[in-house]
């Protein structure tokens, strides 16, 4: 997600930024709740839950036999993972308007998406390897800028505030995690892809020593402006600041070996993206509306969102190589190929979705649910205080 | 012109393939001049880079896998050409 965008301000920026950008009131940030439903379910869905899947399988279950992971993984792609790409989607193209501000984006970039499917379907040897690689790596670099936008959504809601050198350790950190991760991958992890071989590149040894050099001092420069902050500010920053990286790290620096976990890292990266879109879209619905808030408003709006979503989830992933079933290629090379072309075009579409001029967009990434529900922010910010 | 064809090899026609899109694109954007914002056309100019990334990759990733320092020039060319596209169609700050 480039949730990380909102926080730069645009030169023809006309939504309105004011608790995104540069000017926010420390206090005032503060004062509102650093959770977007509560502390729990925030810090679960954010990364607490991958790390302790992580920690099971890390202890139950290092075996090779992935098969039943594979299928847990399947059922929950259908009511997560697709619908996190449909989400997507749905943003972009539920409105005219929406679709007039990116016009390369909705109508220009699926028929270069279409064209390199075909491609791939036309030469299945010498073309599909290479899309499938195209993929491999794009898809860690777009957890990256996810996990740094997540962090800063989470920063500014705790007061802490993320400049240019903050932001500079935590991408350093994060971006060379996946590259770490990737070269890991490459040298014994997933390679495979719906039954496709991904191609292995043959990586120089110093690469992944290198990427893990970078990423150790982007770890201690962003925890020596943490401290900092904590010193200042004489209370301990909110560990939900730093979840998204620590979840992070662990997707790609110790769960790169565990091959049982790799298969699910689509899976927690969904989640993440699904609690925030969740809330801007129900955000924007309540806005539009202008009926009074309730819960009963929330449910229904998030029930018809999730239903959408993991019927054009669906769509996307079962209904789209279908059409296609008649192409003299096994099925599921089929699928996979469209799999990789919805995550591209996943890719492009949510680098501009968070850009759009709408102003649910920033004050959505401000408000906890229970404000949409009628209630006030349930969670004010809590850490706790260092002793002098 | 058909004996032509059939003797290249698939990667040597999915490369004349993809060259046909660039300039496709490429002409897209010349007949759209002054029609379109100079958002679209920046947009524009960005998909022929990434048909042209993805065309290399095609052509430079094979090497890749035998030669290290090649396998790492494409994974560092790969993350060149994912910052690019980070900037697909955005409003941009002018430099004046």
């Amino acid at each position: 997600m480039a949730i990380q965008e909102l926080t730069r301000p645009l030169s023809d920026q006309r939504i309105d930024l004011p608790s995104l950008t540069t000017g926010v009131p420390v206090a005032a940030a503060a004062a509102r709740s650093p959770y977007f439903v509560n502390r729990w379910v925030d810090a679960m869905l954010i990364g607490g839950l991958s790390i302790i899947t992580w920690l099971g399988l890390q202890a139950f279950y290092t075996g090779a036999d992935t098969k039943p992971l594979v299928t847990i993984a399947l059922v929950l792609s259908l009511f997560v993972n697709f619908p996190h790409f449909s989400a997507t989607v749905y943003r972009l193209y539920q409105s005219s308007e929406h679709t007039r501000q990116f016009p390369v984006t909705a109508w220009g970039l699926p028929f270069i998406i279409f064209g390199a499917v075909f491609a791939c379907f036309w030469q299945p040897e010498a073309v599909a390897p290479y899309f499938l690689l195209l993929f491999f790596f794009w898809s860690p670099y777009h957890y990256s800028g996810q996990t740094v936008g997540i962090t800063m959504v989470y920063a500014r809601r705790c007061g802490f505030p993320i400049g240019r050198r903050e932001r500079l350790a935590l991408s350093a950190f994060v971006f060379a995690a996946f590259v770490s991760g990737a070269t890991h991958m490459q040298e014994n992890g997933l390679t495979d892809f719906y039954g496709m071989s991904i191609p292995i590149l043959a990586l120089p040894a110093w690469m992944g020593p290198a990427a893990e050099a970078v990423m150790g001092a982007g770890a201690l420069a962003f925890a020596g402006f943490a401290v900092a902050w904590c010193r200042a500010q004489r209370r301990l920053l909110p560990p939900v600041v730093l979840l998204p990286a620590v979840a992070h790290f662990i997707w790609f620096v110790p769960g790169a070996s565990l091959k049982s976990f790799l298969i699910v890292i689509p899976f927690f990266h969904s989640l993440q993206y699904l609690l925030i879109a969740l809330v801007v879209q129900l955000k924007r619905r309540v806005d539009a509306d202008g009926a009074e808030r309730s819960w009963r408003r929330v449910r229904a709006e998030a029930l018809r969102w999730g239903a959408r979503n993991i019927t054009g989830g669906v769509l996307l992933f079962i209904g789209l190589p279908l059409c296609f079933a008649w192409l003299p290629l096994p099925f599921l090379t089929i699928a996979g190929i469209i799999a990789a072309a919805v995550n591209v075009h996943h890719f492009f579409v949510d680098g501009v979705i968070w850009k759009l001029r709408d102003s649910s967009n920033s004050s959505a990434l401000m408000i906890n649910i229970a404000e949409l529900g009628g209630g006030a922010s349930a969670e004010p910010v809590r850490s706790r205080p260092i002793a002098a | 012109m058909p004996n032509i064809v059939a003797g290249l090899a698939p990667r040597e026609l999915f490369l004349a393939a993809a060259i046909a899109a660039m300039v496709g694109s490429a002409l897209i954007s010349f007949f759209l001049a002054g029609r379109v914002s100079e958002r679209t056309h920046v947009a524009l100019a960005m998909l022929i880079a990434l048909i042209g990334g993805f065309g290399l990759l095609t052509l430079l990733a094979p090497a890749g896998r035998e030669i290290p320092i090649a396998g790492a020039l494409t994974v560092l060319g790969l993350i060149g050409l994912f910052k690019l596209m980070n900037q697909f169609e955005i409003r941009r700050k002018s430099r004046r």
